[in-house]
């Protein structure tokens, strides 16, 4: 019960987000009833579909079922903290308070004008931004008839719950891994301190890294593993990644690349393809169209591209200082105790046991992520229009957790017995 | 050594139960532990202040009387830079405050008296009554003060 407990988390806190996320939009576009009543019924759908697809449970040996526990304690220990955290701090971090929490209280204290409320907020509370994660809370707020605080906690622990169930998955389907070092790893992972403080405080970043993460995952499944309801749920939670902040928008298209890889290579025909393209669009236009109409509408610039001059980002590129400054806080970002843990230090190893082992790297997918947003975040820190140092005082250890879960399954799939990598274990 | 189902080496000859996977195990406990001791309940980060608590406050839309919270302004990032309009919309209020609004602003701050007063006069609001969270409480127009 644990491990299938394990193995549906994820999907249901996807499937509980788009719930919420619906039940807000529908509400705001329609009518209260139709609202509650389209997102309840769009909840039932695909937990029930879900539910159909995931099998029953293997027979586990005795250490085994001990090693599950540990996860699962783990696990519990981390939304103990959270608990704790918002019984003291009900309002969330700077951010959750100031941002993500103020512009959903714009939203539901004024459902009249919504969108003129959205998109002409004041600069600091990046009307930049799509509106998923706001649009969210609206959600749970219209379901809980009031406006209260445990909304914006049920949501950080959902996809904190979401998250360590993705990482569950992930080592058991991306390579055969034995099942006691699989709850181990997602057992550490789970008490990653930084990994629970932000669930914690209520940011956007969490969410975030949970969509991408989950629909990484899912889309293997959905395409290698030939399910369509993961297929659809993967194209999901790409889309709402795309539509919770402008970086999401890469973290899609890395995602949506890797997918395309894998369509091309594993699909056996050519309907097949078509099937399995279909499904993704399927799970990704709603998203995407309605990112596209708020653009449309919200004609603020995002804040790090709005008055740079090609000049002026030639001179930030090509300055040595900024390069070191970047290094420098980035590795002392890696060996954080109070963000990290030891396991920046463990990532690095296993990657070298791994290729020293094995003679090659596996799981090319998680390393791309990890790469792709490490590189592009690099970037957006040398040409940043901010001050340097208070840009990445203020962002850098939000933005490693958004490819920490990818770099840190990557790690741990070093330890794989053999690179099978086509192929997907049964979700049992 | 390798087990007969691959799975397991032995550290050393005779103690084949504490293998490769044993020690790597020991490792994830290890790095669990220290985990732990950052992730446990009551043990992360905390809001900057811990004194402070805000409050969801329900504006009133008639343009009379707004609502809000003001940031500290002793605080680094607050002060002179912050502490205006930008920090009278860290209200949580569901309209932007214009320069002409007449509104009842509840100051939740640490700061002394004077620092209060002149992040309020920042917000360049027509600030009609005040409360702070250091026990101030005065009533009536800026001209008052």
């Amino acid at each position: 019960m644990v491990t299938r407990l394990f193995h549906a988390a994820p999907a249901i806190c996807l499937i509980l987000h788009i719930c919420l996320v619906a039940t807000g939009l529908l509400t705001l576009v329609g009518s209260n009833i139709a609202g509650v009543a389209s997102g309840l019924l769009i909840t039932t759908m695909l937990l029930w579909s879900l539910w159909r697809d995931i099998g029953d449970p293997q027979r586990m040996g005795c250490m085994q079922r001990a090693f599950v526990l540990w996860a699962s304690a783990a696990v519990l220990v981390g939304v103990c903290a959270i608990a704790q955290y918002y019984a003291h701090n009900p309002w969330g971090g700077w951010d959750a308070w100031a941002m993500w929490n103020a512009r959903a209280r714009g939203i539901f204290l004024n459902r009249t004008d919504w969108l003129w409320q959205l998109t002409h907020s004041m600069p600091k509370l990046h009307p930049d931004y799509p509106p998923l994660l706001p649009v969210a809370i609206v959600g749970g707020w219209i379901l809980a008839g009031q406006e209260t605080t445990v909304v914006p906690f049920v949501v950080g622990l959902i996809s904190y719950c979401g998250l360590c169930g993705t990482m569950y998955l992930a080592i058991g389907q991306f390579s055969r891994i034995t099942p006691n070092l699989r709850a181990a790893a997602v057992a550490v992972f789970a008490v990653t301190p930084h990994v629970v403080s932000m669930s914690a405080s209520q940011y956007a970043d969490v969410p975030i890294t949970f969509y991408a993460f989950f629909g990484l995952v899912a889309l293997r499944i959905g395409i290698i593993g030939n399910r369509r309801i993961y297929r659809i749920l993967g194209g999901t939670a790409v889309g709402m990644a795309a539509c919770t902040k402008n970086e999401g928008m890469v973290m899609a298209a890395l995602v949506a690349l890797i997918a395309l890889y894998w369509v091309l290579s594993h699909a056996n025909d050519r309907r097949d393809r078509v099937c399995c393209l279909r499904d993704l669009a399927l799970g990704m236009a709603p998203w995407l169209l309605a990112l596209w109409a708020y653009r449309g509408v919200s004609l603020v610039p995002n804040d790090l591209v709005a008055n740079q001059t090609v000049q002026n980002v030639f001179r930030n590129l090509t300055d040595p200082s900024r390069h070191f400054v970047i290094l420098k806080y980035l590795v002392a970002e890696v060996l954080c105790p109070s963000h990290w843990g030891l396991c920046g230090p463990l990532i690095v190893g296993c990657v070298v046991y791994g290729s020293w082992v094995h003679g090659r790297l596996r799981s090319k997918a998680m390393l791309l992520m990890a790469i792709g947003l490490l590189t592009m975040y690099y970037i957006v820190y040398l040409v940043t229009p901010y001050e340097l140092s208070w840009h990445l005082n203020t962002s850098l250890s939000r933005t490693m957790l958004h490819l920490y879960p990818f770099a840190y399954a990557f790690a741990i799939l070093q330890f794989a017995r053999s690179p099978v990598d086509s192929t997907v274990a049964p979700l049992v | 050594m390798e087990h007969a189902d691959g799975s397991s080496l032995s550290w050393s000859r005779g103690h084949r139960c504490f293998g490769r996977r044993s020690l790597l195990l020991l490792l994830f406990a290890g790095v669990f532990a220290f985990s732990l001791w950052y992730a446990w309940p009551g043990s992360l980060e905390h809001a900057e202040e811990p004194g402070i608590r805000f409050r969801w406050l329900r504006p009133c839309l008639n343009g009379q009387r707004v609502a809000g919270y003001l940031d500290d302004a002793t605080q680094p990032r607050g002060g002179s830079a912050q502490a205006d309009l930008y920090q009278a919309n860290y209200t949580l209020a569901p309209v932007l405050i214009q320069p002409d609004m007449r509104c009842e602003l509840v100051v939740l701050s640490f700061a002394s008296d004077q620092d209060a007063l002149a992040a309020c006069r920042r917000t360049r609001l027509t600030i009609v009554s005040m409360r702070s969270g250091i026990g101030l409480a005065r009533r009536g127009g800026p001209s008052e003060w």
